[in-house]
């Protein structure tokens, strides 16, 4: 059934294209002042239906204050966090954020730091003191020693998981305070951290503190003599030098950074995952590595020292995975592959020609 | 305390910003990118937790932001390119078509809805309160796009060129949404004038 000519209601005017973008765009103007002059009683109805058009409206949100402001406090917490860019900020790197962000805001129920650290601090875990958790001494602190001789994982109170590696110390809160999670931490570490936007979660060691930020899964880590390294498997971390608290970077998924004692921050690197996460389960991993690296890592894994007595300097890399291998035979393969040899007296290693 | 003209977000320089004016800016707009974000994902936890990476990503690399002309309009922008991430990267673990949808061509590689509800919309005029539940209808039998592209054009006031930047939409298409959408709203209004007068 069609209708031979309109009925000019409200409606007519409400469902009119010509009308809508008169209201709203000011167009065919001359169109609707001709229409009124020749059809003055219909300009009543066409004003109620511009006034109707006019004041459609979208309500925002449904609001709510304290929600508001817990997000506002959240925001300004991690504004006063947040790092003055000392490093060129590489714009590629950003697209790479956005993704992280969807893709572990929801899905990753768990974050991961990694710590290690220096060797020297390794060698003296005797005079490990956990640092007193200030004004909070009614909380009993777990002080966890790892002997040389294994790993250990544990489950912090908020879920957080932490494994350790040999040699290290961790110590924390048997039940973490309201506000904030912190770790002390010497050696080395993986963790899990459990998301929790309200209480940030920190891990200091004696130079370097790494904060979890927003929602995002780090890893941090720390080798070699003297430094102290960051890695971060997933998400994105700030971390801070514990001397200068102004001077902060922040990493991103597959990124690691090299932290001397002196606070000199070394270029953010991409990381190799197993490179640095296999010890985790015992695997050493190397991919192109140099010499100094290499000596580093195994120096701090099998808690000996190294002399070097080379008359030509090694310029090739060196690649090799080792799974729970004993010294001699990661000493055997090293020294066929570069081509040198190797006396293994008292806890010292010495390579040469 | 000390008292502040309320700053005007068109006029925050990002690269110069202070801590305080970001704040500003942050409350500023909170309101707006989450009632906009809400309606791409119905989840607010999800809509807040965008909203603060968004601010922390730009306060960190607020150096890089020189040529940026209207903060607004990018906020509205990056709220929603990463809601429709955000729903992507969960249908990858729901859904093994998410390729078809991923390059299933611009206009419609947004798997997500926009919805709109009568509780949302409002009319001035008390006396027409009644066409609110029609008006909502009529939008609701719209496509998830044109709903959009009103929402946007009559909460935010926004011309096409801006909402054509935001949605990624041509120009052009925005104003053959804009239009398809215009008529076949009459379509429907002449429709229901026939069934209930």
């Amino acid at each position: 059934m069609r209708m031979e000519k309109p009925k000019y209601d409200l409606v007519y005017f409400l469902s009119d294209k010509k009308f809508a973008e008169y209201v709203y765009e000011n167009k065919y103007r001359e169109y609707w002042e001709k229409f009124f002059v020749e059809s003055p009683d219909l300009f009543h109805v066409a004003e109620k239906a511009k006034s109707i058009l006019l004041s459609i409206q979208f309500k925002d949100y449904e609001f709510h204050e304290e929600k508001f402001q817990i997000d506002l406090n959240r925001l300004k917490e991690s504004l006063s966090a947040t790092f003055k860019p000392d490093r060129p900020i590489d714009p590629s790197t950003n697209h790479s954020k956005f993704v992280d962000w969807h893709y572990y805001t929801k899905i990753a129920a768990v974050f991961l730091i990694f710590i290690s650290v220096v060797a020297y601090v390794i060698l003296n875990i005797s005079n490990f003191n956990p640092p007193q958790l200030a004004g909070k001494t009614d909380l009993a602190i777990i002080v966890e020693k790892v002997s040389k001789y294994e790993r250990k994982s544990f489950v912090l109170s908020d879920g957080s998981k932490v494994i350790v590696n040999a040699g290290s110390s961790i110590s924390f809160p048997d039940k973490f305070p309201v506000d904030k999670r912190i770790v002390y931490l010497s050696g080395e570490a993986f963790f899990e951290v459990a998301p929790d936007p309200q209480k940030p979660f920190i891990v200091e060691t004696d130079n370097i503190a790494v904060k979890v930020l927003g929602t995002s899964f780090n890893l941090n880590s720390f080798k070699g003599a003297n430094m102290n390294s960051v890695a971060v498997a997933h998400g994105k971390v700030l971390t801070s030098l514990k001397s200068q608290p102004d001077v902060s970077i922040v990493l991103n998924k597959n990124e690691f950074v090299k932290i001397s004692d002196k606070g000199k921050i070394l270029p953010v690197q991409k990381l190799d995952s197993l490179a640095v996460f296999g010890w985790k389960t015992g695997t050493l991993h190397f991919k192109d590595a140099s010499i100094q690296d290499v000596t580093d890592r195994l120096s701090t894994w099998y808690f000996v020292d190294f002399e070097m007595d080379l008359k030509t300097p090694i310029s090739k890399g060196f690649s090799a995975t080792f799974r729970n291998e004993t010294l001699v035979n990661v000493l055997d393969g090293l020294s066929f592959a570069l081509d040198v040899k190797y006396e293994l007296k008292n806890n010292k290693v010495k390579i040469y020609d | 305390m000390q008292f502040k003209v309320p700053l005007k977000v068109d006029e925050i320089d990002v690269v110069k910003v202070s801590e305080d004016e970001f704040v500003q800016l942050y409350k500023g707009m909170y309101k707006k990118l989450l009632s906009y974000g809400i309606k791409i994902c119905p989840d607010d936890e999800v809509v807040r937790d965008c909203i603060h990476e968004i601010f922390l990503d730009i306060w960190t690399n607020r150096q890089k932001y020189e040529n940026l002309k209207n903060i607004e309009i990018y906020l509205l922008k990056v709220v929603r390119n990463r809601l429709i991430d955000h729903y992507r990267s969960i249908r990858k673990f729901l859904d093994h078509d998410i390729q078809k949808l991923e390059y299933a061509g611009s206009e419609n590689r947004i798997p997500v809805n926009f919805s709109i509800s009568q509780e949302d919309i409002i009319i001035q005029d008390e006396d027409q309160q009644h066409l609110t539940q029609k008006i909502a209808n009529l939008l609701n039998q719209l496509t998830d796009r044109q709903r959009e592209i009103i929402f946007l054009k009559f909460y935010n006031g926004l011309n096409d060129k801006q909402i054509s930047e935001i949605t990624g939409l041509q120009n052009q298409s925005v104003r053959n949404k804009a239009h398809q959408a215009l008529t076949k709203m009459k379509k429907m209004l002449t429709t229901t004038t026939f069934l209930f007068m």
